[in-house]
């Protein structure tokens, strides 16, 4: 079977597209997720402070800690963004290695 | 342009024999570690512990929590956070969970200085810190989650628990 690179190429996008596709809004929700909640906390910090159950010291060591917990949840979306790509290159690679195999064969 | 055409032609055929060097060489490309379930279900049983911790604090009345009373259980969750941290930083590719677990023991022990230094633990810092930790155990479980690839893509071998 001949190898026909342009053909091979436009597998290899497509494929690498179709698996984008499906995993980058998983990413873009889990970013969407973070920020939500990460709203929902400084509004608890800051109610807390209006209410009095915390003083300016804790107020500002709570928003400390807020920055790192956010950190931690956009980290985890950092991983399903390597996988998103992890998995596109890949899907890439087996469609080059299937032509090759096909080409090879008597 | 020329030579902007000719170091896109040169680059493009780097990235193909790359590619065709991985293909005939059955190599796949790998970004993040493969998913350990006994890492998750640390991650679920270790959170469960501090939300208990927390949820036994905020029974105990305001006056009655002293930090000598919960000196203990923090020694205890200190210990299987350090784990966390240890298992995470052993596996290849896995610096986001390493870290996460890193700042989860970092806001353990400066929570556990706190309730030394002022001997005692308000409820409104308390529920704070709380929910706190549940967010950071969501995170450092979704993050291990994410690396469950389909059956196709993933090692068994890499498996703590079924590489047993």
């Amino acid at each position: 079977m001949a190898f026909k690179i342009d053909d091979v190429l436009k597998g290899m996008g497509e494929a690498a597209a179709g698996v984008l596709g499906s995993e980058l809004p998983k990413v873009q929700s889990c970013a969407k997720a973070a920020f939500d909640t990460e709203r929902d906390a400084l509004s608890e910090i800051a109610q807390a402070r209006i209410d009095g159950d915390i003083d300016e010291t804790e107020m500002n060591s709570q928003l400390d800690d807020e920055k790192e917990v956010l950190k931690a949840a956009l980290l985890a979306c950092e991983v399903k963004a390597k996988v998103a790509v992890q998995q596109a290159v890949n899907a890439a690679i087996d469609v080059l290695t299937n032509a090759i195999k096909a080409a090879l064969k008597p | 342009m020329p030579a902007l055409q000719h170091s896109c032609r040169v680059l493009a055929r780097f990235g193909l024999l790359l590619l065709l060097a991985l293909s005939l060489g059955g190599c796949a490309i790998k970004l993040v570690a493969d998913y350990d379930s006994v890492t998750y279900e640390e991650i679920i049983k270790v959170g469960k512990k501090v939300d208990k911790f927390y949820g036994d604090l905020l029974e105990a009345p305001a006056g009655d929590r002293g930090y000598k009373k919960f000196s203990e259980r923090y020694v205890d969750v200190e210990t299987d956070i350090r784990s966390l941290v240890t298992r995470n930083q052993a596996r290849a590719l896995n610096e986001e969970s390493t870290e996460i677990s890193e700042i989860t023991l970092k806001l353990w022990i400066k929570y556990k200085d706190q309730h030394q230094s002022r001997n005692a633990y308000p409820d409104g810092i308390a529920k704070l810190d709380r929910k706190r930790f549940t967010r950071l155990f969501a995170s450092a479980a979704s993050a291990e989650q994410a690396k469950k690839l389909d059956a196709d893509d993933k090692d068994p071998a890499k498996d703590s628990k079924e590489a047993k």
